[in-house]
């Protein structure tokens, strides 16, 4: 039902752009010309948990600052992304956040912005090759070196698995970079051998499960730790576990802070899972834009990422190491997710005790 | 036609499969130092391809009928995302959640046939079609959550037979085999003989690991069963009959709508099965399950000597050209290959397969 109520907002929201609702109303907050503010979000996908919560979160906040926010998803197709951008140009956004599928082949939205006077914020994946206004996003490398210190620091010697996400996916390798940051040290000195490296081709945990479930053949079992780049595919890796007795045992990270991560992460079967706090990032997009949309300074501390033409003035939020130790105090606590629904399977004494 | 160089041709074609399966087999397990070979790398081997498997030996028979389904994958990902949901969310009984799920791939299957049986639309076109839809669908369903149903449901994924069960399974084919082949004469009788070791040396390499795995024993029964429509009904050899000559069938009495109508609904049929199967060998369901699994049955299929121009193909081929692709995924997997290595061998033994096809067909038949 709720999909459904979403579904009918987001065609509103297509169809009659001009409409005022009324939190905005209520907000009063129209811009100079008099004529309230419109966001441009062009979504890469919505085939993802996360993405439904990006773009909910922005059209709430944006909403209670005033401004509305047209969304178009290209379900991973460059070149419908770069129409669905020029369309939302066409209808006269005033500033336009991306969250580009390719970085390379958004470098033309910037072009197609910039001539319509449209400042342009990569939300979330770095645009390259193009003059980008802004980046938002995490600090991706560092999601990386969290997995991996999170498990070092538990098994500092033994048999390491990699398992990173998409080839394709540009911010798949800076996790991988991240990660391998940490763990060439070991690597060189001796403690740590890792047994595969591989990539899960789209992100899809049966590319992982049998990635790990082959990983185990070679081994006979002895991976001490599972370096998962996201929770999909640490699902999967777990899957091949289970079977063979060892989930609980080896360690596995993850990222996401996805439902049935954090279900698996509360009965013992995933070591942690990266947290990032996509509120904090949609929120701030969102005041973010509505400022550029002004003609505002953002007021943001940033520092520079290069795209390969410039370095981005970036404003890169820091993610959160989730364990079973503080899975209530962050992702529950934030709203992220819900108690009963991360404790659904296990028996009432294992559920935290509630404040 | 003459029906010998037909059968010396087929046996011609399953013979340099079993070679080039042999030859991929012996490379990697040189190159794994034997860990390839090893009987619990086998079991997970043939549990890796169960779910290309129930796919392909449905689309032998679409193909068989000269038509193509494209929608199979997306339809299965769908399916097990339902059943998922049926049972996790909804609170259904787990028999009537796949049921459920079996009885949606069959309505699914049943109207895109009509839609290329009566209407007249290509079959090309329909699945094209419905694979976006069933896309979408899963993608609306699931709102792009995975979800995870207990244990129960997986179990269908990755329980073992235990393996006095196996023992009997296998005898029981055993001896089908042996009976077949005292009714043979000659050499089909060496044959037959020949096949009736693979049930008990397979049954014996499961049993060395865990058992045979559930959806494995699943392909089995279901490739025989679809073997026996294809080859020993009336209803199957009429579909080799639409596909080899559509107006010779048509002018013979044979109601081919019908038939292509309930080709279809078997294929959605078995789109449900596999996509159980993948949701609980995954684990959970995801919003992009069974992606591009359309082309890995295809081209299991036509590697295992399905003919894209219909009338020929089998079962058990298909099944071979599934082993076959798993077998390089697997092997690669267990070498540590750069991805890319994958796809780029796997689209070129496609081609040499069919390429292969269409020489033998000129100069033998």
């Amino acid at each position: 039902m709720r999909a459904c109520a979403k579904a009918v907002v987001l065609v509103v929201l297509w169809i009659a752009p001009g409409c005022s609702r009324q939190s905005a109303e209520k907000a009063g907050t129209t811009p100079a010309g008099g004529r309230k503010i419109r966001i441009g979000f062009s979504m890469d996908t919505l085939k993802e948990e996360r993405w439904h919560r990006d773009r909910d979160l922005l059209v709430k906040r944006a909403g209670e600052l005033g401004a509305d926010v047209l969304i178009q998803a290209a379900n991973g197709n460059d070149a419908l992304q770069n129409s669905q951008a020029e369309n939302m140009l066409t209808q006269g956004v005033d500033v336009l956040l991306v969250a580009p599928h390719n970085g390379k082949s958004a470098a033309v939205i910037v072009e197609a912005a910039h001539k319509a006077g449209v400042p342009v914020i990569a939300y979330d994946r770095l645009i390259n090759d193009a003059d980008v206004d802004l980046y938002m996003s995490f600090d991706n490398e560092r999601v990386g070196q969290m997995q991996a210190e999170y498990l070092v620091q538990r098994r500092p010697k033994g048999n390491y698995v990699v398992i990173g996400g998409a080839p394709t996916d540009n911010n798949a390798h800076l996790y991988h970079k991240g990660q391998m940051k940490v763990l060439d040290p070991l690597i060189k000195r001796g403690d740590i051998r890792i047994v595969a490296d591989q990539w899960a081709r789209d992100w899809l945990a049966v590319e992982a499960l049998k990635i790990m479930e082959n990983a185990l053949t070679r081994t006979a079992n002895r991976v001490d730790a599972v370096v998962a780049a996201n929770d999909g595919v640490a699902g999967g890796a777990i899957q091949a576990l289970t079977e063979q007795n060892l989930a609980g045992k080896t360690l596995v990270s993850g990222q996401d802070a996805e439902l049935s991560a954090c279900q698996r992460i509360a009965a013992g079967t995933q070591s942690m899972t990266v947290y990032k706090p996509i509120q904090r990032l949609a929120y701030k997009a969102a005041e973010v834009a509505v400022k550029l949309a002004r003609k505002q300074p953002h007021g943001e501390t940033t520092r520079g990422v290069s795209n390969g033409k410039l370095d981005v003035p970036s404003i890169l939020l820091e993610p959160i190491a989730v364990d079973k130790d503080n899975l209530v105090s962050t992702v529950i606590a934030d709203g992220y997710q819900k108690v009963e629904d991360v404790y659904r399977g296990l028996s009432p004494e294992k559920w935290p005790k509630r404040p | 036609m003459n029906t010998a160089p037909r059968t010396k041709l087929a046996a011609w074609r399953a013979l340099t499969l079993v070679a080039a399966l042999a030859v991929i087999w012996i490379v990697f397990f040189a190159a794994t130092h034997g860990t390839f070979a090893s009987p619990r790398n086998l079991a997970l081997l043939a549990r890796q391809m169960s779910v290309t498997s129930l796919l392909a030996v449905g689309m032998v028979l679409v193909i068989v009928t000269r038509e193509i389904d494209l929608s199979v994958g997306a339809m299965a990902g769908l399916l097990g995302g339902v059943a998922a949901i049926a049972f996790e969310k909804a609170g259904w009984p787990l028999g009537l959640a796949f049921l459920g799920a079996l009885a949606l791939g069959a309505l699914l299957g049943f109207l895109q046939g009509s839609l290329v049986a009566w209407l007249r639309v290509p079959s090309f076109i329909v699945t094209l079609g419905g694979m976006l839809l069933f896309q979408g669908a899963l993608l609306g369903a699931t709102g792009g959550i995975s979800i995870s149903p207990g244990r129960p449901f997986l179990f269908i994924g990755q329980a073992y037979v235990p393996w006095p069960l196996g023992w009997a399974i296998a005898v029981l084919f055993t001896a089908g085999l042996i009976a077949a082949a005292t009714r043979g004469d000659g050499t089909t009788r060496w044959k037959w003989l020949g096949l009736a070791v693979l049930p008990i040396l397979f049954t014996a390499v499961m049993n060395a690991y865990q058992g045979i795995p559930l959806p494995v024993l699943l392909v089995l029964l279901v490739a025989s069963a679809l073997w026996v429509i294809a080859r020993h009904t009336p209803f199957g050899r009429r579909l080799y009959a639409i596909g080899g000559n559509r107006e010779a069938a048509l002018y013979s009495g044979v109601r081919i709508e019908r038939h292509i109508a309930v080709v279809f609904s078997l294929m959605g049929l078995l789109g449900g099965v596999a996509g159980i199967v993948l949701t609980a060998r995954v684990g959970s369901a995801t919003s992009d399950a069974g992606r591009l699994m359309e082309l890995d049955a295809i081209a299991a299929a036509v590697i295992g000597g399905t003919s894209l121009l219909g009338g020929r193909g089998t079962v058990w081929g298909a099944l071979l050209g599934a082993l076959i692709m798993a077998s390089l995924d697997n092997g690669m997997s267990l070498l540590n290959t750069e991805p890319y290595w994958q796809p780029i061998l796997k689209g070129t033994i496609l081609v040499a397969a069919v390429a292969a096809d269409m020489t033998s067909r000129r100069e033998r038949a």
